[in-house]
């Protein structure tokens, strides 16, 4: 039997370098602080972290949490996909500082947007007093988590749906008018089809962001316990309280949670592509 | 279809693609427009397909059949349309690509799906594709891309069909094998073609009609034969093939000046006597045999380099080596107007 070769000749030089550094990074940077939850979890018993994790508030937390989130990330995919064919498709007077603001979202400190947002839709503000009137009350709402989720998301899904129309051929669109296509049926049969994996990975960017996110949040939802709690918060309740065990029971189910999901939605995007022989 | 062009111009900034062009192609015509890159074939391609209006100038006008076309909406027309990078859409088979024409038309037109079946089907068959309808086009080689591309253009029953370079980005060989195919294919189906290309050997061999042009304008139209035989212009005669220029002095009318003569490297001989008539001494620099013809490189006393071929036979019988003194006699050339200088 011929003898395994681990060492590989490769024309791009710095494999073994640039793995090393690869995994020693995220050992440090990623894996250890996982595996340092990881050992708060595995003290506990099972009664303990079913305690801990499961029960009544904590499960109506995972809820309003995933919703918000998932909403939030819908809306952006939306809306965000609008913005980015804007930006790519057209030049017009301001366009450089429309481009800025799309990424303040990303710069602005997550509790000054919190605090900001729940100012314009608490009742008396710009926004939440003709709202108000109207009957909807966002703010101390699921609605206000949504809304907050959004803001945060809103780039992740611009800044990963631009470059792919930006890469998308005219001669595509014009191969379909010729061929009797209208707009729409070119947009909808031909552009979108193309740009699906980009959209994808930013709505899992946009959906994954808005899991975790807490600073935005807790001010605009009011944290009521059963029905706006967020989990982040619950987690950092729980530190508060000193009960370090609870607290990393609740982070492991969301990590875990949230791992699957994303995990769920690349495999899903992986088949879809290597349907079209790509690997994109 | 008929298609008449009248008096079209197009500039882009201060580059002026087209000036002034007419145009009438025929029904059932294939006809090439060649020239270098530059020269405006392609736009005016574009602007057949509605991809691109022309400048509006008094008198500019398309015609379909006798009837005008309103330039200022702009939009692609229903014309089959190739292009040169396939464009064909990545996330559909083979099969989707061809009947996406059929399956975006109205409802009314649409072809049940008994009906599109049957129709991809032919058209498979006739791009002798037939096994490959299930791959997605990342799957295909360019020469199969390009086949699928002409059969979706193909799919609508277009009246016109428009190739822009669509065997540019192939290799040689399967280049060479795709225009005789699509020869072929026009021969059993005359679809009124009109096709863009550089390639002067692909439009001579591909076109019933070529319109040479230059730099925006139409410099020459006519048959193959014609355009080869009879270059209007030293622009025409160089572009459509190897050509020898000597500097030669007129006799007779125009005693004394100065003018270029042009002559193809197959209208030239070579013999180590001198004979009798005109006939420039060199020497042969360098042989050549592998190909249809043998090349002979030969260097005048004047240093000017002379392409000379011969039938490989003839170039036995003669048995002329590399280094040899000789005579090169010129048995055809031509002169053009412009050439002269006084």
């Amino acid at each position: 039997m011929a003898p395994i070769r681990l060492k590989r000749y490769s024309i791009l030089p710095g494999f073994g370098l640039t793995l090393g550094y690869t995994s020693l990074y995220l050992s440090l940077i990623v894996l250890l602080p996982l595996a340092a939850l990881a050992s708060g979890v595995f003290s506990m018993t099972w009664a303990e972290f079913t305690r801990a994790a499961f029960s009544a508030r904590v499960m109506a937390s995972y809820k309003v949490t995933v919703l918000a989130s998932l909403a939030a990330a819908l809306i952006n995919a939306v809306f965000g996909f609008i913005v980015a064919w804007c930006l790519v498709r057209y030049r017009f007077p301001g366009w450089r500082v429309v481009d800025a603001i799309v990424d303040l979202p990303f710069a602005l400190p997550t509790a000054v947007s919190g605090i900001v947002l729940t100012a314009l839709y608490s009742p008396g503000g710009w926004f939440g007093a003709p709202l108000a009137k109207l009957g909807v009350k966002v703010a101390y709402t699921e609605l206000g988590i949504v809304v907050a989720l959004v803001f945060i998301g809103l780039p992740f899904v611009v800044r990963t749906v631009a470059p792919a129309i930006e890469d998308l051929d005219p001669e595509i669109e014009q191969a379909a008018g010729c061929l009797g296509a209208s707009r729409w049926q070119t947009f909808s049969k031909v552009l979108l089809p193309a740009l699906m994996p980009a959209l994808t990975s930013g709505f899992t960017m946009a959906f994954a962001r808005a899991l975790g996110e807490y600073g935005s949040v807790i001010f605009i939802a009011g944290n009521r316990p059963m029905k706006t709690e967020i989990t982040a918060l619950l987690i950092v309740t729980k530190l508060e309280q000193f009960d370090y065990k609870a607290a990393s029971a609740i982070a492991a189910v969301m990590l875990a949670g949230s791992f699957a999901l994303l995990l769920a939605i690349n495999y899903f995007e992986w088949r879809r592509g290597s349907r079209h022989g790509s690997t994109a | 279809m008929n298609i008449s062009l009248e008096r079209i111009s197009r500039s882009f900034g201060g580059f002026t693609a087209l000036d002034d062009v007419s145009l009438e192609i025929r029904e059932g015509e294939l006809v090439a427009l060649l020239g270098p890159s530059g020269s405006g074939k392609t736009t005016l391609l574009r602007i057949i397909a509605g991809l691109d209006a022309p400048d509006a100038r008094a008198g500019a006008r398309i015609r379909f059949d006798g009837a005008e076309a309103d330039l200022s909406v702009p939009g692609p027309r229903h014309v089959g349309f190739v292009f040169q990078h396939y464009a064909l859409f990545r996330t559909m088979t083979v099969f989707e690509n061809i009947a996406f024409g059929l399956r975006v038309k109205p409802k009314r037109e649409r072809p049940g799906e008994a009906g599109i079946r049957t129709r991809v089907a032919e058209l498979l068959s006739l791009i002798q594709l037939d096994s490959i309808a299930g791959r997605y086009p990342s799957q295909l080689s360019g020469g199969q891309r390009q086949r699928v591309a002409l059969a979706r253009a193909l799919a609508i029953e277009p009246r016109i069909l428009l190739l822009d370079e669509p065997f540019g980005a192939l290799d040689a060989k399967v280049r060479q094998d795709l225009r005789r195919w699509l020869r072929r294919l026009h021969d059993k189906m005359p679809v009124t073609s009109v096709l863009v290309t550089h390639d002067q050997e692909e439009a001579l061999e591909v076109a019933d009609r070529i319109v040479v042009m230059r730099a925006g304008k139409v410099e020459q139209e006519g048959t193959p034969e014609e355009v080869f035989h009879h270059p209007k212009t030293a622009f025409v005669m160089d572009f459509l093939g190897n050509v020898n220029l000597f500097h030669a002095r007129m006799e007779g009318g125009h005693t004394g000046a100065m003018t270029q003569v042009r002559a193809r490297p197959h209208d030239l001989e070579v013999s180590r006597e001198e004979g009798s008539g005109p006939a420039v001494r060199g020497r042969v620099t360098r042989v050549q045999t592998a190909g249809a013809a043998a090349k002979i490189e030969v260097a005048t006393e004047g240093g000017e380099a002379i392409m000379v071929e011969m039938a490989h036979d003839r170039f036995k019988a003669i048995g002329i080596a590399a280094g040899e003194a000789v005579f090169v006699r010129v048995k055809d050339a031509r002169v053009f107007v412009e050439d002269y200088t006084i």
